[in-house]
């Protein structure tokens, strides 16, 4: 900082960083200031500026680690608790009452009131094909299942 | 029979006089060797594994960088020439490693000792802890000393080896008198400043996967930030311990601030070989190309004391083995993401040490793993050794 300002005091800033290593004139005052960033070049900056590296690796990591101790801490409190419940058990009401629209007609009960069934509306015709198919395509999957035998996994160690 | 070993090894010194002392021929290789491999190796620090004959300098890296059983390194013939592993094909661990003859001789003028030390990250002394080490603290001092005037930055290790026939107290009182002679050996030739550290090792259990470990830690630079990472990721997810693990030699590059204790560690080693043993019976693919361990490698483990082993893979060569109880992996979700995480990190920060290598910042000693199909091929061929060691 001190450096920057004895420059800006007698030039810019840019033009001082491109006369600097131009001419480094050892009759000015700025000697010193020149061997020093001579020194910022050498060794001890690469190793300045590995250190900082590094330092910013172990802060952000020490950041986004998660204390695990703390996670049991974060109870909450019984009337939060009671007042959650009620606000999720309102709006699942709420969902089921528009789902309830939705939802499929399921397929009708044999085992009771036979006039009902006789009076309802048939299954679809595109319904029993995908039924069928499925029951196909399952068919077909269990009748590929073979057993590929191998090398067994337990074998005996014997002495030869 | 003691006839016959000492024919033998009157034997093995006929013949390995020749190589040894072959000043034009041997001199020559090892140049030609130099002018080869200095691309390389002047990337790659070295680790040197020194010491006398037969103190198990070649056992050492045997057990931890090719998974050898330590009951065939009974079988392993005298080293007669300077070793060379590059082991980075196949470890995180991107190093050297050179296992050198027990017979070198310092003061002959056609060994360039100082070549050897200057591109040398860690020098191992192994000491044979079962025989008389008056010698080998004697050679201890000349080659520690001679390193140290070429490379001060030498990180000097002594591995006291063989120690699992010696009692608890014959092994401190071995560690003891050891440090004390060798400290006092530097302090008379004014070599104060020249530090030892000692392990007490053996290839019979984890310590030298153990000691090995802490040297290898020293070379890596980015080890502070590796250990906040860890820290980070445990305590925030109830995690007990956490341990980064190179996966083929199993060597922890990285571990919690909390205590090491032998028996976590041992789990975590054991967990290593049942994974990748399990995974290359039934996790090969039907080519039977590609690796046993791969980004999916994932394993739980639930031990009868409530304790959960929980492995999952971090890089190519690493995975992160944690140890935590049953209660805490309940919340295993919330540990999975925080994992998550902890993996995205790692990446990011051998990125950045591999940015900051390619800015030509010479210090970076330790890059990202490298894909080469050598390392594939090779990390297939050591996984497939990966059978648990039978303890005698």
């Amino acid at each position: 900082m001190g450096c920057c300002f004895s420059s800006d005091s007698e030039t810019t800033d840019p033009d001082g960083d491109e006369v600097k290593p131009l001419i480094p004139d050892p009759n000015q005052e700025r000697k010193p200031t020149n061997g020093s960033e001579r020194n910022a070049d050498n060794l001890p900056s690469n190793r300045t500026d590995e250190q900082a590296l590094l330092t910013v690796i172990l802060q952000r990591t020490a950041l986004n680690i998660i204390d695990v101790s703390a996670v049991d801490s974060q109870g909450m409190e019984q009337h939060e608790y009671m007042d959650r419940a009620r606000q999720y058990s309102t709006k699942l009401e709420v969902l089921s009452r528009t789902l309830s629209q939705k939802k499929p007609v399921p397929l009708p009960s044999l085992t009771s009131q036979p006039h009902q069934v006789l009076a309802a509306d048939l299954v679809p015709h595109a319904d029993v094909q995908q039924v069928s198919k499925i029951a196909a395509y399952a068919y077909s999957a269990i009748s590929q299942i073979k057993v590929d035998a191998k090398e067994e996994l337990v074998v005996q160690f014997a002495i030869p | 029979m003691s006839i016959e070993y000492e024919e033998q090894l009157a034997g093995s010194l006929v013949d390995s006089f020749p190589k040894d002392f072959g000043y034009g021929v041997e001199n020559m290789d090892m140049m030609q060797e130099n002018l080869e491999n200095s691309p390389s190796a002047d990337n790659k620090p070295r680790i040197l594994l020194m010491g006398l004959r037969r103190s198990g300098k070649s056992s050492i890296q045997k057990v931890v960088f090719h998974k050898m059983s330590p009951n065939e390194t009974l079988f392993l013939e005298s080293t007669n020439k300077i070793y060379k592993d590059d082991i980075s094909g196949s470890s995180f661990v991107n190093f050297h490693i050179w296992d050198f003859p027990g017979q070198v001789d310092f003061f002959d003028p056609t060994f360039d000792y100082e070549m050897i030390f200057r591109g040398t990250g860690a020098l191992i002394f192994v000491i044979d802890a079962q025989d008389d080490y008056v010698e080998a603290l004697g050679r201890l001092h000349l080659t520690v000393s001679r390193a140290f005037r070429v490379n001060p930055e030498i990180n000097f290790e002594v591995f006291i080896h063989k120690v699992d026939g010696l009692s608890d107290d014959h092994k401190i009182e071995t560690q003891r008198d050891i440090h004390q002679r060798a400290n006092d050996d530097l302090a008379d030739a004014s070599l104060e400043k020249l530090h030892l550290s000692f392990y007490l090792t053996s290839i019979y259990d984890h310590s030298i996967f153990e000691a090995f470990s802490k040297v290898v830690q020293k070379l890596i630079p980015q080890l502070p930030t590796l250990e906040n990472l860890l820290n980070i990721f445990i305590s925030n997810s109830g995690i007990e311990k956490a341990f980064l693990f190179d996966v083929v030699s199993k060597i922890y590059i990285a571990t919690d601030s909390s205590p090491v204790d032998m028996q976590s560690y041992e789990l975590c080693c054991d967990m290593i070989d049942v994974v990748i043993d399990v995974s290359c019976i039934y996790g090969l693919k039907d080519e039977g190309n590609g690796n046993a361990y791969d980004k999916e490698s994932l394993a739980i483990i639930k031990l009868n004391n409530t304790t959960v082993l929980y492995l999952k893979e971090v890089t190519k060569f690493l995975a992160l083995v944690c140890i935590l109880r049953e209660e805490s992996f309940e919340r295993k979700g919330l540990i999975d993401y925080n994992f998550h995480c902890f993996r995205k990190a790692i990446h990011e920060v051998f990125e950045v040490s591999g940015s900051t290598q390619r800015m030509g910042g010479a210090t970076v000693q330790s890059s990202p793993p490298s894909c080469s199909g050598n390392g594939l091929s090779r990390l297939k061929s050591t996984a497939l050794n990966g059978t648990p060691r039978s303890l005698v």
